[in-house]
């Protein structure tokens, strides 16, 4: 275990891109799997309406049949005053005038108090804003990272499944089905994905984000599978799978307990891409209305901000707080994955042997100036 | 000399009067919603949405005037039936032209008729398919005179026959399949016929010099500007590249009035009644108790208010037709049933109760009278967002009441085969428009319709004998009174049995801006239904148009 | 030449799986595919006249291998039959209006993100640690973390809607003739702009990185320090030593690149109501157009291939291993 730990903390010591992205990722995952204790409101909860009279209110009720100077003068001393319960409004404005208010005159008066929900702009009570329903759009992204993160990993996991298993058994294997699998994964490789999950996903009738999850899984894999088909049979080659085969241990346990371990970060690596990749992918889906808009995910929440013109209107924190949070997961993924890099590549981390070259660079252009001096004073 | 002087210049004043009150000229644009024009002017292939063939090349013989309640006689002067309502006699206009300056007679009138008979594929109208077609023979009284001839009294054939254009024989006698035929040079008799610019993203069509009407129309060109979807044709309305718009615009006061109060309007009359079709069926939805408490479960003013900005109208009564049929509102029916059309849950809760819907297990929700718990999803199109709120909405309105239902965006096909099979138990649908009530009425209460393909409204499976010869009846009579009476009855039954829940009336979609061109229709002055996609109505409306 | 033969018998290979995946996928679906696609246009058709019109548009009658063999047909003699949404227009010609733009804008994003990712990219591990190592990267990093169709949704707000400095509908202005002159070609440039901005601005992260990555790798390479060591000056080590190398792997990722470049175009496309194929796609998605949505798989796989093939010609003329 504590070997374990120590690889962790070996992995993030001095990489900022790996400790940032991790951060970043780490974050949204508590928000995700605590939206309900984090998340202000319900994902869905609207703002409730308000009964409030205005001048405006007055000003069209004035003259109406059945209004009477009572009723006038009740409705004027309300003036400003907002109610929830439509009921208790009406029940109120009898009770202070006096009298029984005739059914119509009742409705005319609640449909020109009534005031609907809608854009609010960022305050103390909603931190990012409200949609055009009411609805709070920082509880909107807590509870759609719930979605949202699921249909990324679990689109991760089952691409990076596929692909270990493509991979690493073509290369184990060798022969007849190295050169089928090998095949299958060119063949993937150059069907355009984005399409294809288009066609899926709508041809599917209803689809939720566990189709797109399995979609975007079962069609980007292939890349990742060549990736450490051609890893993997590096490793083949190696001293410990050689002796592990003398002693007779079966493929399957070889392949499992020998081969996979070596190759970890490389299966990371790929996971955080097809994630990243997932999310990307659905966010666009659901934005052009092929999801299922009755979710609440940060693709829906585009496609709702979009569809109440959010930007237009001037509500853009409809459109950007889902937005920036897409590109913030995102960015969060890809630095992870750039950690990652790093750890096996220790050469593309800041500094690094560029210096070095540099240094020898400027040694080498000092001689040469020190030798065309020389030259020079020579003649 | 001076005298001539003043004769000429009395005379040009005359003449110019007219032409200072209407001035000639312009180029007008507007949106369609398609993904690429195609050279095809083949009013029987081309739709009316993204085609300027029907209506604007080719005229109709009549046009039904719903704003008005009359009928607009266009190549037609006149029509009327034989006593025994077995023969309808349309009479041509004196002096018809085609834009090559043909003349327009009868004969092209049978030959388009003969065509539609010999071609199922360009019999738009459905005169002549089924069993028992509509029509038996067309027959020439005399050039101008055409006589149809029914198979049997059905007095709603005569809004039928002027949705089949008429086509100038000396050209389409010559096209071996009229539905493949793309008419590419189209020689027509309505308002804009020449075809001056064509691109897959813009069609310009101009003024026919022969046109029936006199000094019409008073605009040069229609240029129709392709868009494929609300949100552009929304940016090009704000930058000022349309004329008019027919599309669903969230905010419109914001996002289009705003922008040039002065000029940009819009009006958004009642059109197509929407509601949830129960599939009856599905119990709990076969119990009357439980529809009613469903209805009355429904805020609607909320579901109006939110999900379509206001725009839609709240239908005030429970019959199923919406205020586009206001005039045919029966008080009697109205008052007896109005209180289903109420938001009050808790009467809703009170009639479950009393029905044997309650909570047995303590979880907030209501059971089935045996224990089984309610589960039903309605069923909505994915993409069609304001449904899907609304949907969304009555969910929550049902969940208040304890009952639970849940959202189901289906994509378009699914949605089809959905109804054609009756795979749901509640759908949200949009109602028939038209000349009457009856277009809404028959599509959804005559009990041929339940197993019928592709008629949606039917599938709540409800039906009853004495429905079916009500609207039989309907169809033989000309009087208006009894029409009334039936159409009275047809409400009747839907307000009783509810298989359908109304929810709201959509909107007309309509935006303009009088900033180049005014005589537009508005509130004040309805003198068409504001339908740029309706053959009928925009030959109409186009003609009111002009420069300011 | 074995090596290109291997390649052709396999994109061919490849060829025959897409395309019976594109047989196979309305088959699978859930429903009748056919009764869907005419659902909108049913009460219109008489059922005596469906069987002529399946004909018509290629659905034959019969077990799954006659309709494969008839589809089979009708792809290698290009007769893929009318499409529904533009009937009677056959769908070959449908796409062939709409298949220039997206090669246009897909490429030519292709071409731009490519060429100033790689500059940025060798600046970037020139000055590796250096500040626009450090500030560029990172943020092009997150600017590759946008869905495309929000990139070109804020383009598209700010660039069309706010500052109306660019148009923001169709591949050129429609009162324009299409032609081969100044005016026209401008137009056409000016209409492009914003939308292979988008794209470019997403997808310049990626081959940032990966210049970057090979470059760095390259430079601690013996026979690159051996031509510093030479005293070669800096230029010429950079460009025609290490870029020139570093060039392989990013012609490799250009042709694994292509497929997802042309998905990326699909929604920009969608946003700027671009002429491409993008529109095709979804509204044929939509709609249920089958015809139009297996034409559009097979030209997209087409292109995919035939990019593929340019990449490995590419390949073939860098790298002279490969050419014995």
């Amino acid at each position: 275990m504590s070997r374990f730990l120590e690889s962790i903390i070996r992995f993030f010591k001095g990489n900022s891109p790996a400790v940032i992205g991790a951060t970043i990722i780490g974050t949204f995952v508590l928000l995700a799997v605590f939206a309900p204790l984090i998340a202000p409101y319900g994902a869905l909860e609207r703002d409730p309406i308000k009964y409030k009279i205005t001048d405006e209110t007055l000003e069209k009720l004035a003259g109406i049949e059945g209004m009477s100077a009572e009723i006038e003068a009740t409705l004027a001393a309300l003036k400003g005053h907002g109610f929830e319960d439509k009921h208790e409004f009406l029940r109120t404005i009898e009770t202070q005038t006096g009298t029984e208010i005739p059914l119509p005159l009742q409705k005319r008066i609640a449909g020109y108090s009534r005031h609907d929900p809608g854009h609010e702009p960022p305050s103390r009570r909603h931190w990012l804003g409200t949609t055009r329903a009411g609805q709070d759009v920082l509880s909107q992204l807590i509870y759609g990272a719930r979605i949202s993160l699921l249909v990324g990993f679990g689109a991760g996991l089952i691409g990076t499944v596929i692909a270990v298993l493509m991979g690493v058994t073509a290369a184990y294997m060798g022969g007849k089905v190295d050169e089928l699998l090998v095949f299958m994964m060119n063949v993937v490789l150059v069907i355009p994905n984005l399409p294809l999950i288009l066609v899926l996903a709508a041809f599917l009738g209803e689809a939720g984000p566990h189709s797109i999850a399995i979609i975007i899984g079962v069609t980007s894999w292939a890349w990742g599978a060549r990736v450490l088909r051609s890893q993997t049979l590096s490793i083949r080659k190696r001293e410990f799978i050689t002796a592990a085969e003398a002693i007779g241990e079966s493929k399957w346990r070889i392949i499992v307990v020998e081969m996979v371990p070596n190759v970890i970060n490389l299966i990371a690596g790929q996971f955080v891409g097809t994630t990243l990749y997932a999310v990307l992918a659905e966010a666009g889906l659901e934005f052009i209305g092929l999801g299922d808009p009755s979710v609440v995910t940060w693709g829906t929440m585009l496609l709702w901000a979009q569809n109440n013109s959010a930007l237009i209107v001037g509500a853009w924190w409809e459109m950007l707080a889902p937005a920036i949070t897409i590109s913030i997961f995102g960015g969060g993924l890809a630095l992870l994955n750039m950690g990652m890099d790093y750890v096996s590549n220790p050469q593309l981390k800041g500094g690094g042997n560029m210096g070095l070259w540099k240094k020898r660079y400027n040694e080498i252009q000092q001689k040469r100036l020190a030798k065309a001096r020389n030259d020079k004073e020579l003649a | 000399m001076k005298h001539t002087l003043i004769a000429v210049l009395i005379v040009l004043l005359m003449f110019s009067i007219p032409l200072f009150a209407q001035k000639r000229g312009g180029t007008i644009d507007g949106p369609v919603l398609t993904i690429a024009f195609i050279e095809n002017f083949n009013p029987y292939t081309q739709n009316v949405n993204r085609s300027p063939a029907p209506g604007f090349i080719y005229e109709p013989l009549v046009v039904y005037n719903f704003r008005q309640n009359r009928i607009e006689y266009r190549l037609a002067e006149h029509f009327e039936y034989s006593d025994d309502l077995l023969s309808i006699t349309y009479y041509l206009r004196e002096g018809l032209r085609w834009s090559d300056g043909t003349p327009l007679t009868a004969d092209d009138v049978i030959f388009t008729f003969e065509m539609a008979k010999k071609f199922p594929a360009v019999d738009v109208a459905g005169l002549f398919v089924g069993e028992t077609p509509k029509i038996k023979w067309v027959e020439k009284v005399d050039h101008r005179t055409v006589r149809f001839h029914l198979t049997q009294v059905n007095t709603t054939v005569e809004w039928s026959i002027p949705s089949q254009y008429i086509v100038p024989k000396h050209i389409w006698q010559n096209v071996e399949n009229p539905e493949l035929f793309t008419n590419k040079h189209p020689v027509g008799s309505g308002p804009f016929t020449e075809v001056k610019r064509f691109s897959p993203y813009q069609i310009t069509v101009c003024r026919n010099p022969y046109y029936w009407e006199e000094g019409k129309p008073y605009i040069d060109c229609v240029r129709l500007r392709q868009y494929q979807s609300n949100a552009q044709v929304q940016a090009a309305l704000i930058r000022g590249e349309i004329d008019w718009g027919s599309n669903f615009i969230p905010d419109i006061e914001k996002t289009f009035v705003a922008k040039d109060p002065e000029h940009n309007r819009y009006w958004y009359p009642a059109g197509s009644p929407i509601f949830l079709n129960l599939n009856l069926d599905k119990p709990p939805l076969d119990d009357l108790n439980f529809r009613q408490a469903f209805s009355l479960a429904l805020d609607r003013e909320s579901v109006v208010e939110l999900a379509t900005y206001g725009y839609a109208s709240l239908n005030p009564h429970i019959t199923g037709i919406g205020d586009f049929f206001a005039a045919w509102y029966d008080d009697d029916v109205n008052q007896k049933y109005d209180w289903l059309n109420e938001y009050n849950p808790e009467k809703a809760k009170q009639i479950l109760d009393d029905a044997g819907y309650i909570d047995s297990d303590g979880d907030g929700i209501r059971e089935n009278k045996d224990g089984s718990p309610i589960e039903f999803s309605i069923m909505v199109v994915s993409g069609w967002t304001d449904w899907i709120q609304s949907v969304q909405m009555i969910t929550e309105d049902l969940k208040y009441v304890g009952v639970n239902a849940k959202t189901k965006t289906v994509e378009w096909g699914q949605y089809v085969s959905n109804w054609n099979n009756r795979e749901f138990e509640v759908g949200m649908l949009y109602g028939m428009t038209g000349v009457t009530p009856y277009r809404f009425y028959a599509p959804l209460l005559h009990s041929q319709n339940i197993d019928k393909a592709g008629v949606f409204e039917a599938k709540h499976g409800w039906s009853a004998a004495a429905v079916d010869s009500l609207l039989d009846r309907y169809v033989t009579v000309r009087d208006e009174a009894e029409q009334r009476r039936i159409i009275s009855q047809l409400q009747e039954v839907v307000a009783q049995n509810l298989m359908i829940i109304p929810v709201f009336s959509n909107p007309t979609w309509y935006q303009y801006t009088t900033k180049r061109f005014v005589g537009w229709p508005t509130e004040d002055n309805p003198y068409i239904n504001p339908n740029f996609y309706d053959a009928g109505e925009r030959v109409i409306l186009i003609n009111h148009l002009h420069l300011r | 030449m074995g090596f290109l033969v291997r390649r052709f018998l396999f994109y061919l290979a490849a060829f025959l799986v897409a395309i019976t995946v594109n047989f196979a996928l309305p088959r699978l679906m859930p429903g009748d595919p056919f009764e869907i696609m005419f659902a909108a246009a049913q009460g219109k058709i008489t059922p005596e006249q469906l069987p002529a019109l399946k004909a018509q548009y290629g659905f034959v009658e019969g077990p799954w291998y006659v309709q494969y063999g008839a589809y089979l047909k009708s792809v290698f003699t290009w007769d893929l039959g009318p499409s529904v949404l533009f009937f009677p227009t056959p769908v070959s010609e449908v796409i062939g209006y709409a298949l220039p733009w997206t090669l246009f804008i897909s490429g030519s994003a292709t071409l731009i993100s490519i060429l100033i990712g790689s500059l940025m990219g060798i600046y970037a591990a020139y000055h590796q640690g250096g500040w626009f190592d450090k500030l560029a990267s990172p943020t092009f990093l997150v600017l590759g973390a946008f869905p495309a169709v929000v990139m070109a949704m804020i383009l598209f707000y700010i660039f069309g809607l706010v500052l109306e400095w660019f148009p923001i509908s169709y591949g050129y202005d429609p009162d324009l003739d299409p032609g081969w002159n100044l005016t026209f070609i401008g137009n056409v440039l000016y209409h492009a702009i914003l939308p292979i901005l988008s794209m470019v601005l997403i997808s310049i992260g990626g081959w940032l990185f990966h210049m970057r990555n090979s470059m760095i790798h390259l430079l601690s390479e013996d026979y690159i320090r051996m031509a510093v060591g030479k005293g070669l000056s800096r230029r010429r080590v950079m460009f025609q030593y290490a870029a020139r190398n570093a060039i392989l792997p990013v012609i490799t990722a250009v042709s694994m690149a292509i497929a997802f470049i042309v998905g990326g175009a699909i929604f920009v496309e969608i946003v700027f109501n671009y002429p491409g194929l993008g529109n095709l796609m979804l509204k044929g998605v939509m709609v249920r157009d089958y015809p139009l949505i297996q034409a559009l798989m097979l030209i997209i796989v087409i292109c995919v291939l035939v990019a593929n093939f340019v990449a490995d010609l590419l390949y073939l003329w860098l790298d002279p291993r490969l050419r014995q």
